[in-house]
Order: C-alpha cells, then structure tokens, then sequence
C-alpha cells in the first residue's frame, strides 16, 4: 500500500470516528431527556396554569377547581378571565402550627341543565380551602348578583 | 407568554451563554419546545459556510482558500467537541425575584472569583421565576411568594429560604428626607385603597404634628407584574386593615384600586424618584441604591420603627422555620425594633431535574451561598441566614434532589 492511499485510509478512519464522537456528544442530551422520565407525574393543570402565567399563589386552587369540574356531574365546565383570577381575593389562617389558605373569586360554569345547543356560561363563587400539606377543598355557589 | 417570546428570550438567553463561554454550547434555557436545537451556528462553522461560498465561486483556482476551508472544517468540529466537553462545567441559570437580585448578582460575581463559573441571574420577578422553572427553562427560580407543600408536591419542587430582606415605603416629597414622614399599617392601606389622596390629609398630618405636610395629590405606584414584594406587602397590608383584607387580600398580582403600575423593584424605583408626591414600595437595597425617601412604619408594638438593618434582623430573629417547605413570611412580628414588613426570598428547585450537571452545579452554588455569601449580603442591606443548625437542615434535605437513575445528586460540597 503506497503512502497516498495509507493517508487517506488513515484520513476517512479519523473522520469517521470523529464524525460519530460528534453524533454521540450532540446526542447525549436528547438521551438524558428521555431517560428522564422516571421522574414522578406532575399535576398537569397546576404546570399548565402556572406556565400560562396564573398567580402561582391561588394556581393549586385553580386546579383543583378544573378537578372538580371534571369529576362533577353538576357540571360541565369551568373558566375564568384574567381579570377574574387578578381579583380573587386570598387570605392565610392558622391553627396549631398548620396554615390554610382561603381563596374567593369569580368563575363562569356550564352546567348539564343548560340548554345543549346555546349552553350559556354561569358566574359562580368559587372558594377554596387549601392546608399546608393536604388536598384542596373546592365548594361552588352560583354569585349574588 | 407567547411562544414568539419566548423564542426570542431563548435566543437571548443563548447569545448571552456565547458571550460569557466564549463559543456557543446547549444551554438549559434552550430546552424548550422552540429551541430543541442550537439556536446560534458556531462562530467557525459561520465562517466556513462564508469561505465555502466564494470557494465554489472560483473552483479548482482558489487550490490555498479550499486548504484554508479544510482547516476551517478541522477547526470548527473540534470547538464544537470542546465546547461540549466544556459544557460539564455547567452554567447554574436562575431567574425570578427582583427583590433579591442585587444580592445574586454580587453572589454570582463572587462565585466566579472562587470557582471559575458564573451562575447567570435574570431578575424577572416571583411569577414569571415560577413559570420558567417548572416550563424547565431555569435550574432554580428565586421567589418571595412562598409555595405551600400542597403547591410544591403539585411539580415535585422544593422550597428554601436564602436572604431576607426589608420590604419599604419610599415616598417623593419635597421637604421630606429619608426616615421622616411616619405612617401606620391602616394609614398606608387608605392611600393604596384610593381613600387618602392627598398628601396634607387629616390621617396624615396628624402622624406628622411636627412638619406641615404639602398640598398634593398622592401618586400610588405599585408592581404591574406578578411580584413577591407586592405579595408580602399586601400580606402586610391583610394583617392591619380588615377593609384590605376582605376586598383585595395577599396577592402577588392585584386589581390594584388606585395608582400606575411599574415592573419590577427597578421600575417603582425610578417612577417613585421621577414622580412628586409619589408614593411607592420597594425592597430595602433598592431604597438606599436609588437614594429614596423611606417612611417610618408603627409596628406590633406600637412604636414607629425606620427601615435599617439591625430593625430587618430584629425581625428576622422571631422566624421559627417549622412548616413545610420552610414557609415564613415575617410580617408585623414583635419587638419594639422590629421592622413590620419583611421578606423572605425562597430559591426552588425540581427534585427531579433532568440535566444533572447544572443540577449538582445549581446545589454547589447554592451551598457557597450560605458559607461565603453573608458579607455580600449584609453589604447590600440584606439579612443572610446565618443559623447553622437551619443552614444544616435545608442541606440535608438536598439530599432529595435524584437524577434519572434514582442516585441523590448533592453528596456534599466540593
């Protein structure tokens, strides 16, 4: 084998193993992001509602209101406007060392007696009951007008 | 947010990689659904598409410029492998709260003195820290709104304080200098209720007997975007007013009944310096950095207290840390020198992250934070936390933070 031809055997062997170095490099995150789900279910909703931009503060409430119109057969769905979610009104209380936090604000629902063809949203109260580290209680009442 | 956004904040946010790296490499912040690839072309690989161009221009002739591509070719691949090989030397990206950001930047800095790499801070406020931390475009967002365990097992985070700091009313009135014009908890909710609109107003002359106090319209400047401050402020203002406490509430974004919004500590800084008879409230740092006119507040104990730091650290003193997830907000504590508005600012972190190297990048910053950052802090007005024993604690827990395989990323420091 002459010097010539050697060189390029040695230059195509390097460029092919560089080639796939590189493709194992850029690759290796991609493999890292699909390994990574192992990790544990989050609360869709609460991601959801937190990356639209919703007050984190009131956004388990939030959720836990999509939940539990979701599981009630009272109703169909559930919505609120920005406005809406800027003005619920939030407070803390305590009681032997465990926080909870009230939440209060406005909330259009569909409910099953509506008419099934011009289904018309209806403002509720909506209230939630949050403890510090226990499931949220979520209570639904039509608004005083 | 709109997608188009946030497109261009990861372009942005990759720009500003290249330019602190040198050479561009994948970012955490440009893992989004937008960026899955490298948004920016290595600078070689740009300037072999340039001399590629004009070699296909003049073929066999230009023999020295296709020599001179082949060394770019050479070149530009292995920057690439060396910026990857870099990039185990991970950049910490955090982003949130604009209230403790003079404090990480000056941390930031000095973390990069010691160890080589500069963690990069963007001061965005509490909400959108949030947001980018569980849409994954951030290793750890700071937040002044603490998350209750219920809200943290929402997204397998986790919560710890790191500084506390003094939330205070600045004002822009002529004739009046820092720490002379007094005002209550209930006095302070009238004016951002709408009710006192006048500076000379009867509520608060009378808290002023000894200077007389101009005939101007009260201008009320509050937070536009979702804020931490305006969270313990408002919580502040839930605890002494019932009329707050039952319309408005603790909120971190408000249908605020009176005044103009402005973004971030920075933005109610300037409106409040560039407005007379402004009123407005920002964290204690920013205060002093702006040169603002701060208020003395009547506190728990009855006494008019003025924002310093030894009034931050006498409220900082009665933090128990018992609750889950740390949560502390440390308003109208007692004490007759305690300062009534203080804010804790939280960092959160995913128990679950999935690029382990800025993960255990984010934890070694974080713990030079609590052993080498205090004299930073305390130089910005700041209350670092000290306690060994609460220091220890929020350490151990680190040892929750697990990789893809299970394996716990903070085994101590280095």
């Amino acid at each position: 084998m002459d010097w010539r031809a050697l060189k390029r055997r040695f230059s195509l062997r390097c460029g092919a193993l560089s080639a796939s170095a590189v493709a194992a490099f850029a690759g290796l995150p991609t493999f890292a992001d699909a390994a990574g789900s192992m990790q544990p279910k989050p609360n869709t909703d609460f991601r959801e509602l937190i990356i639209k931009g919703e007050r984190p503060e009131i956004a388990a409430c939030l959720a836990a209101a999509i939940e539990y119109a979701r599981h009630n057969p009272g109703f169909v769905a559930i919505r609120w406007s920005s406005d809406e979610s800027d003005q619920a009104v939030m407070g803390e209380s305590e009681m032997n060392g465990h926080l909870t936090r009230h939440i209060r604000m406005k909330a259009q629902v569909k409910t099953p007696e509506s008419n099934a063809f011009f289904r018309h949203w209806q403002s509720m109260e909506l209230y939630c009951e949050q403890p510090d580290d226990g499931i949220v209680r979520v209570s639904v009442k039509p608004a005083a007008r | 947010m709109s997608s188009n956004r946030q497109f261009r904040q990861c372009i942005a946010d990759s720009l500003a990689c290249a330019l602190r790296l040198g050479a561009f490499r994948l970012h955490s912040n440009c893992r989004t659904a937008f960026c899955e690839r490298p948004a920016i072309p290595h600078p070689f690989a740009r300037a072999r598409g340039f001399l590629s161009g004009i070699a296909r221009g003049c073929g066999k002739r230009c023999v020295p410029l296709q020599r001179l591509l082949r060394f770019f070719w050479a070149v530009s691949w292995s920057g690439l492998l060396l910026s990857y090989a870099c990039a185990s030397d991970a950049q910490v990206v955090g982003a949130g709260a604009s209230f403790p950001a003079p404090a990480l930047e000056g941390w930031a800095k000095a973390f990069a003195r010691a160890s080589g790499s500069a963690p990069l801070y963007r001061s965005v406020g509490s909400g959108e820290g949030v947001r980018r931390l569980t849409a994954r475009n951030a290793d750890f967002a700071m937040t002044d709104v603490p998350l209750t365990q219920t809200e943290l097992s929402q997204d397998d985070l986790m919560q710890f304080p790191v500084v506390a700091g003094a939330v205070v009313p600045v004002v822009n009135l002529p004739g009046v200098r820092d720490g002379e014009l007094k005002i209550t908890g209930s006095v302070l909710s009238d004016i951002f209720l709408g009710r006192i609109t006048n500076w000379n107003a009867t509520a608060l002359q009378e808290l002023n007997p000894e200077r007389r106090l101009p005939d101007l319209p009260i201008r009320v400047v509050h937070r536009a975007d979702g804020s931490g401050t305006t969270f313990v402020f408002t919580y502040y203002l839930s605890r002494v007013s019932p009329e707050w406490r039952e319309r408005l509430g603790i909120g971190s974004r408000l249908h605020w009944p009176a005044g103009a919004g402005a973004n971030g500590n920075q933005g109610v800084s300037q409106a409040v310096r560039n407005t007379v008879g402004a009123i407005g409230y920002v964290e204690y740092s920013y205060a002093v950095q702006y040169d603002l006119a701060t208020a003395q507040l009547r506190n728990k104990a009855g006494k008019f207290a003025r924002a310093s730091d030894a009034a931050l650290h006498a409220a900082l003193s009665s933090a128990r840390w018992s609750r889950p997830g740390f949560y502390e907000i440390l308003v109208d504590q007692e004490g007759d020198e305690s300062w009534p508005i203080v804010g804790v600012s939280f960092a959160l972190i995913h128990k679950s992250p999935k690029r382990r190297a800025e993960a255990a990048a984010t934890l070694e910053f974080l713990h030079w934070i609590y052993a080498h950052g205090a004299p930073v802090a305390r130089e910005l007005h700041y209350a670092p936390l000290e306690d060994a024993a609460l220091i220890g604690r929020i350490e151990s827990s680190w040892t929750q933070v697990r990789d893809d395989t299970g394996k716990s990323i903070w085994t101590g420091a280095h």
